[in-house]
């Protein structure tokens, strides 16, 4: 219920918000850029899952000391730690990184970072990577439509970062507005309470600004215009500190389970490396102070003395920290879980019947039609049919000439819960049940196997098929419709047959499983060869007429895999009878004779 | 008691036997199933006017009138 009226009230407050302020059109707007970002660049390292960039990146990150290089050296090439740890949890969401390779990189890309500010107060130098942006957005773009896998795999990466900065270039303009409400004189304090107060007015405003640099230079101006107090100014940088992971936060809407602990662990290690340097905060200001006497900085050089305070407890939290990475491992293992998969089980498989073999046999019969039902779904949503409809006594010809809805259906997720999970655990437990067993029981049992493996694959073949019914059962092209439909309706009719049975209608036996095998052979124009006239009038088009040939082969397929199954499982309860039933019930070689030969009415007076 | 039990009880007949005769039992009685819903069937498709009904019956019609000479088959040989 909730989760039914929680989109419709997300959009509602978002297009309020959009209404009444058109900054919060533009920091929305940015969120989503960048969010779209993010999926672009999974998108793109998930291409390199299993290459080369793998390899690279497992080897130069399998130890601690590694990876926490690897983000030194990144984050002081790119001067921007948020870029460095958005790409580790997209590379983590993708699967090419551990989540200790990706805490080191990101406790690297903290030290990484305080290399900008050396850069910017000893050598001027400023490296802007916003600038390349747009560039590697267009090409990007072009890459992403080259036909090869590698190139594409680039485009995406490539289109992926330009689009996160387009977005974080949204998001400032939009806090463009707050950012002139940012007085920092306002909250002068002395003592721990400012500390506090001036830490979390740094991470306000490095949210704000979207950048722990601009939040710096502010730090800097209003030292030096005697706004705030040194020690307050610490504090400002301690907190910006904390706020620049916000973008990590942001990254890891869109990321997997995995990405998400990442972006936990950033903010937890930059947290707790502010919370030291709140705490310790008279021994920095010493250290710094005995430092840049001893490497000659001037008293009034706030900028290196900066620098020197963000260096040095960033040092400190990274010593701090690393012994407890197995911690930290555990812990966001523990509050971050992998989501569970909501996979089917087997109601009525146990071990504590394994030593009855009637039971067990019941059991399993049992378990292989748990199984029916949860293919039963996938089999009618992916033929674009409903289970009420083919399972009642509708005119299924008349309904599938006039149905036209489409059913919505993911059958990869539907096949690997329900029917991929249940089907794995029927042959594990059949294969320890089958010692138990003596030889009649395990050849029924063997029997009930193949009746599962067969269900499943009438499942696979669905899937397949699905793609062109999709396509064509909704066709305005009137002959390839009929031909779909004449796929379709022998597998509706095997799955209707299959219920009566089930049921234990008196007017049904398994040998009417036969006429559906017969049907399909001899009511499409793939098997009776009238394909080649439809091209040949222009009635279907020659990929109209390959998908046709191609998904013939699925239908059939499912048609004897179901009717296979239904003959295990519904054949008579009396051996001699299932015995006749299978010697009368016609082979492959028996229906293919049957083609094309006619007038049955007239044959069976003979 | 059936006088092929009362012979197989005595040991005259072999378990072999037994279920060979059951089977063409069985056999038979799906014969007579089978014809009757030929027959059925037949009606059912001189009544059936639309063209893809009739082929619909046609196709049951030659999978009944396969079994039952398959059956007819079996049991003439065994």
């Amino acid at each position: 219920m909730i989760r039914r009226i929680l989109l419709p009230v997300i959009f509602g407050v978002l297009a309020w918000g959009f209404w009444i302020s058109p900054d919060f059109k533009e920091i929305a707007a940015g969120v989503a850029i960048f969010l779209f970002g993010m999926i672009f660049l999974e998108d793109g390292f998930r291409t390199f899952t299993g290459g080369l960039v793998e390899r690279i990146l497992t080897r130069i990150t399998d130890r601690y000391w590694k990876s926490l290089t690897f983000g030194i050296v990144s984050t002081t090439l790119l001067q921007s730690s948020s870029l460095i740890s958005v790409i580790t949890i997209s590379f983590l969401s993708a699967g090419l990184l551990t989540l200790s390779a990706g805490i080191g990189i990101v406790f690297g890309a903290n030290l990484g970072t305080t290399t900008g500010a050396w850069l910017v107060a000893g050598f001027g130098l400023k490296i802007n990577l916003s600038s390349y942006a747009m560039p590697m957005l267009v090409f990007g773009v072009i890459l992403v439509f080259q036909s090869s896998r590698t190139l594409k795999g680039i485009g995406y990466v490539l289109s992926g970062i330009g689009l996160l900065f387009l977005g974080i270039h949204y998001m400032k303009e939009g806090f463009d507005a707050f950012k002139e409400t940012i007085d920092l004189t306002r909250f002068r304090m002395l003592g721990f309470a400012g500390l506090l107060v001036y830490s979390l007015i740094g991470m306000v405003a490095t949210v704000v600004m979207q950048s722990s640099h601009a939040t710096l230079i502010l730090i800097i101006t209003a030292l030096a215009a005697g706004q705030v107090s040194y020690e307050n100014a610490l504090a400002l940088a301690i907190g910006a500190n904390v706020g620049t992971t916000v973008t990590a936060i942001i990254g890891s809407l869109s990321a997997n389970y995995q990405g998400k602990r990442l972006a936990l662990a950033h903010l937890v290690f930059n947290v707790f490396t502010g919370l030291i340097a709140i705490v310790f905060i008279h021994q920095f200001v010493a250290a710094v102070e005995w430092f840049s006497v001893r490497v000659g900085i001037a008293a009034t050089d706030y900028t290196l003395k900066l620098a020197v305070f963000h260096t040095m407890f960033n040092i400190c939290g990274v010593i701090a920290m690393s012994p407890a990475i197995g911690i930290m491992v555990r812990m966001l293992t523990r509050v971050v879980p992998e989501p569970k998969i909501a996979f089917i089980e087997p109601k009525f498989l146990n071990d504590s019947i394994l030593e009855f073999p009637e039971t067990l046999f019941e059991a399993a019969k049992n378990e292989t039609l748990h199984l029916y039902d949860s293919a039963l779904e996938i089999i009618t949503h992916g033929l674009n049919l409903h289970r009420h409809v083919v399972l009642s006594e509708t005119d299924m010809e008349a309904f599938l000439e006039t149905d036209r809805t489409l059913i919505d259906i993911d059958l990869d997720t539907r096949y690997a819960r329900s029917v991929k999970a249940l089907h794995s655990a029927i042959v594990g437990y059949l294969s320890r049940a089958h010692a138990h067993l003596p030889q009649d029981y395990a050849d029924r049992i063997y029997l009930l196997r193949k009746a599962s493996g067969e269900i499943v694959q009438a499942v696979k073949d669905v899937k397949h098929l699905r793609k062109n019914i999709v396509k064509y059962v909704r066709s305005p092209n009137a002959t390839v419709r009929r031909e779909y439909n004449a796929l379709r309706y022998p597998i509706a009719m095997v799955i209707r047959t299959f219920d009566r049975l089930r049921k234990q209608d008196p007017e049904v036996d398994v040998l009417d499983f036969d006429q559906f095998k017969i049907l399909i052979n001899e009511d499409n124009s793939v098997a009776t060869g009238a394909l080649d006239g439809l091209i040949r009038d222009g009635r279907v088009t020659p990929e109209m007429a390959t998908s046709l040939m191609n998904d013939y082969g699925y239908a059939r397929s499912i048609v004897w895999n179901l009717a296979s199954a239904g003959e295990i499982l519904f054949g008579h309860a009396d051996a001699a009878a299932r015995d006749a039933e299978t010697l009368l019930r016609l082979d492959e070689e028996e229906i293919e004779g049957l083609l094309g030969k006619d007038a049955p009415s007239e044959d069976v007076r003979q | 008691m059936k006088r092929r039990t009362i012979l197989s009880r005595l040991g005259f007949l072999t378990e072999a036997d037994d279920v060979g005769r059951k089977q063409r039992q069985a056999i038979s009685e799906l014969l007579e199933k089978l014809s009757k819903k030929e027959k059925a069937l037949r009606k059912e498709l001189e009544d059936e006017k639309s063209e893809s009904g009739r082929r619909k019956l046609k196709a049951k019609l030659k999978a009944c009138k396969a079994q039952r000479k398959k059956g007819e088959a079996l049991l003439e040989d065994s």
